[in-house]
C-alpha cells in the first residue's frame, strides 16, 4: 500500500472583473478523475443562473448530455431529468447572480470520474449549493457525457451567455489513484 | 544483562473508564506478544463476562474453547465464529479493590497463517465461585498483528485497570545493536516513509523512528511509515534495537508535508467480481474516501446501489438512510439492526453499454475509537431519461478503528468497475 500524494491543482483563475465563459484545455492525462470547483456567481439579471460544463469543445453546445436532478430549496423538493433531447445544459447546477444580495457567492462542484478512460463514457457527479438569506439552492445532479473519448478541455458556460462575476474562482484538480 | 521480553507499550484507565483499551502500531520485529492485563469492571454485577480482545479491528474472526474452574468444579465449552474470549473480571458489587490477572499470548504474530491466542486468568474474590480460566482462542487472520484492542464485555474497564503489551524475541540479544545509516525522508501526504540502511551484523530485533514530537513509529525493515504534522518541520532519528538496548542514526533533514490527500489502494476489475474489498487500512489518517465508478453484470435494464461491510462484520450493527431523485420523484427509506450500510450505485448491464456510475464515499474518524462510524455516500448515474441520484448515510455501532472496507455488489461488478480508496490527512 505505497501511499502517494495527490490531489493536485492543475490550474486556477480568480476574474478580476466580469468575465466570460472559461476554458480549461490541455487537461493532462495523468490522473484518475478530475474535480472542477468553482466558487462564483453570475451577472444575469436575476437572482440566480445556471452554470453549464461541457467536455471537448469550446462552444456552449453539444448534443450528448443527459443530467437526473435532485433539487432542494427550503420550500420544496424537485427531481427532473434532462435528456440529449431537450435544450442542452451540460452537466449544471445553478449559481446567485446580479440580483441576489450583493457579494454572495455559490458553490459548484464537477467530480468527472476516470475522464480519461476510453471505455466508460463521462459520468459527472455535481454538488451545488448557495443560501441567499431566505432563499437558496441544493442541488444533487449526476450528468452523463455519452462519448468514450478522454477529456482534454473543458468549457465552463452559463445561463443564456451571462458573464461571471468579478471574485469567481474556477479551479482544475487532478486526483491520482495508486 | 540481557532479557527476554521487551515492554512496547503500557495504558492505565483513568477515572472515566474505558470500554476499550486499545494499542496501534504494534512492532513488527518481534516474535511473539505477550499481554498482561490487570482488569476491573463497574458493571452492576461481581462479576463481568464476555471480556474479549479484536486485533486489527477484525470482528467475529474468532473461535475459542476454555476449561474454568470455579473452585467448585470444572467445566468447559467451546464457542465458534464469534468474539474472542478473555475470561470473566471482577465488577461493582464484588470484593472491592480486586482486578483480574490475565494473560493473553499470541506467537508468530506477525506471521502468515492463522493465530492462536492463549488465555489464562484469575478472578479471585475469596469465595468458591471464584473463576479460574484457560482459553485457547483461534484467531483467523492471516495478516500481521498491527493493532489489538481489548473491549469490557458487561460495563467499562474501571480506573487503574492495566494493560501491558511485551514483544519477545526470537533469541536473547548478546551484544548492542549498531546504528543504522543513510537516514532519508519521503512526503507521502500525511507521514512520512523513513527508509535507511541497516548496518551488516547489527544485532537489531526491530527498528524505530522517533520525531520531534517524541512518538515513536516501529517496523521491522526500511522503510517505516511515520505521521508527520501537516505544516510543520519534523525531523525522525532512526534506531537499531534489541532487548540490550538500542543504538541512532544522525537525524535527517526536516520535512514538511502540506499534502493532505493520498492514494491508499486501487482496485481495478480485469473481469466480473464482487466484493471488492481493501484491508490493512493504515491508521495515518483523519478520514477515508472512496472513489467509485461502477456497473452490474446483471442483465436487467434496472439498477441496484451496493453495499458496504467495515472490518468484515456482517452482523446486524449497521442503521442506514437514503434520500434519492430517479427524475421524477424524490423517495427515502433506511434500515436499522442492518447487516450492512448503503454504498456507491451501479447500473445493471442492461443499460446502454460503458455508463458506469459514479460514487464518493466519505468515511470521518474512521481509526476514532470514541466513535461509532458514519459513512456518507454521493453516488448515480444517468442514462438519457433513466438515472438515479442518491445521498446515502450510514453508521456502524463500532469503536473498532476501521482497517477493512468491503463493497458488496446486488449481482456482480463488470470488468472496468474501479474503486480507489484515498486517505485525508
Amino acid at each position: 500500500m505505497a501511499a502517494q500524494s495527490t490531489y493536485t491543482p492543475i490550474a486556477t483563475t480568480t476574474y478580476a472583473s466580469p468575465g466570460v465563459n472559461y476554458v480549461f484545455s490541455n487537461i493532462p492525462q495523468t490522473y484518475t478523475d478530475l474535480v472542477l470547483v468553482v466558487y462564483g456567481r453570475n451577472t444575469y439579471p436575476t437572482a440566480t443562473n445556471a452554470i453549464n460544463m461541457y467536455i471537448n469543445t469550446t462552444t456552449q453546445s453539444s448534443s450528448n448530455w443527459s443530467q437526473t436532478n435532485l433539487n432542494g430549496t427550503g420550500t420544496g423538493n424537485s427531481a427532473s431529468h434532462q435528456t440529449t433531447s431537450t435544450p442542452d445544459y451540460g452537466a449544471s447546477t445553478s449559481l446567485p447572480s446580479a440580483s441576489a444580495t450583493a457579494n454572495l457567492f455559490g458553490l459548484a462542484e464537477f467530480h468527472i470520474m476516470n475522464y480519461a478512460s476510453t471505455i466508460m463514457t463521462k459520468t459527472v457527479l455535481i454538488r451545488g449549493s448557495y443560501d441567499l438569506n431566505g432563499s437558496g439552492a441544493l442541488d444533487l445532479n449526476v450528468a452523463n457525457y455519452q462519448s468514450t473519448v478522454a477529456v482534454t478541455s473543458l468549457q465552463i458556460g452559463s445561463g443564456y451567455g451571462y458573464n461571471y462575476a468579478a471574485g469567481t474562482t474556477f479551479t482544475l484538480y487532478g486526483i491520482t489513484a495508486a | 544483562m540481557s532479557v527476554s521480553y521487551y515492554p512496547l507499550f503500557t495504558q492505565t484507565v483513568g477515572a472515566a473508564g474505558a470500554s476499550t483499551i486499545t494499542f496501534n502500531n504494534i512492532p513488527q520485529g518481534y516474535q511473539d506478544l505477550k499481554i498482561e492485563y490487570s482488569l476491573r469492571s463497574n458493571a452492576a454485577s461481581s462479576t463481568a463476562d464476555g471480556n474479549n480482545f479484536v486485533v486489527n479491528g477484525l470482528a467475529n474472526i474468532y473461535s475459542w474453547t476454555q476449561v474454568y474452574s470455579t473452585g467448585a468444579g470444572l467445566g468447559g465449552n467451546n464457542l465458534a465464529n464469534s468474539t474472542s474470549y478473555l475470561g470473566v473480571v471482577p465488577a461493582a458489587t464484588g470484593t472491592a479493590n480486586i482486578f483480574s490477572v490475565g494473560t493473553l499470548e499470541i506467537p508468530n504474530y506477525t506471521g502468515g497463517t492463522y493465530k492462536q491466542g492463549f488465555v489464562n486468568s484469575v478472578s479471585e474474590n475469596n469465595t468458591v465461585g471464584a473463576t479460574a480460566h484457560l482459553i485457547s482462542n483461534l484467531i483467523k487472520t492471516t495478516s500481521p498483528i498491527t493493532s489489538l484492542s481489548l473491549v469490557c464485555g458487561n460495563g467499562s474497564f474501571v480506573q487503574y485497570s492495566t494493560v501491558t503489551i511485551y514483544a519477545r524475541a526470537a533469541q536473547y540479544s548478546t551484544a548492542l545493536p549498531v546504528s543504522p545509516s543513510n537516514p532519508l525522508v519521503v512526503d507521502q501526504a500525511g507521514f512520512a516513509a523513513v527508509s535507511f540502511t541497516p548496518s551488516s551484523s547489527d544485532n537489531a530485533t526491530t527498528y524505530a523512528v522517533t520525531d520531534n514530537n517524541s512518538v515513536t513509529t516501529y517496523g521491522a525493515s526500511s522503510p517505516i511509515i511515520a505521521p508527520v504534522t501537516l505544516g510543520s518541520a519534523t525531523t525522525y532519528t532512526v534506531k537499531a534495537i534489541n532487548s540490550l538496548g538500542s543504538a541512532s542514526a544522525a537525524i535527517n533533514p526536516s520535512v514538511t508535508s502540506s499534502n493532505s490527500f493520498a492514494s491508499i489502494a486501487t482496485v481495478t476489475l480485469a473481469s466480473a467480481a464482487s466484493p471488492i474489498v481493501f484491508t490493512n487500512i493504515p491508521q495515518n489518517y483523519t478520514h477515508l474516501q472512496l472513489r467509485t465508478s461502477l456497473r452490474n453484470t446483471n442483465s436487467g435494464a434496472t439498477e441496484s446501489f451496493s453495499v458496504i461491510i467495515l472490518n468484515g462484520d456482517a452482523g446486524a450493527n449497521y442503521s442506514t438512510h437514503s434520500v434519492f431523485s430517479n427524475g421524477a420523484s424524490i423517495t427515502s427509506f433506511n434500515a436499522v439492526s442492518a447487516t450492512s450500510m448503503y454504498g456507491p450505485e451501479a447500473p445493471n448491464d442492461g443499460r446502454t453499454a460503458s455508463i458506469f456510475a459514479g460514487g464518493i464515499v466519505d468515511l470521518l474518524d474512521y481509526s476514532n475509537t470514541l466513535k461509532y462510524k458514519t459513512s456518507k455516500v454521493f453516488t448515480g448515474f444517468d442514462d438519457n431519461g433513466f438515472g438515479y441520484v442518491f445521498m446515502h448515510s450510514g453508521t456502524w455501532y463500532s469503536f473498532a478503528p476501521v482497517t477493512a472496507i468491503q463493497i458488496n455488489s446486488g449481482s456482480t461488478f463488470k470488468a472496468g468497475s474501479t474503486i480507489a480508496l484515498y486517505g485525508i490527512a
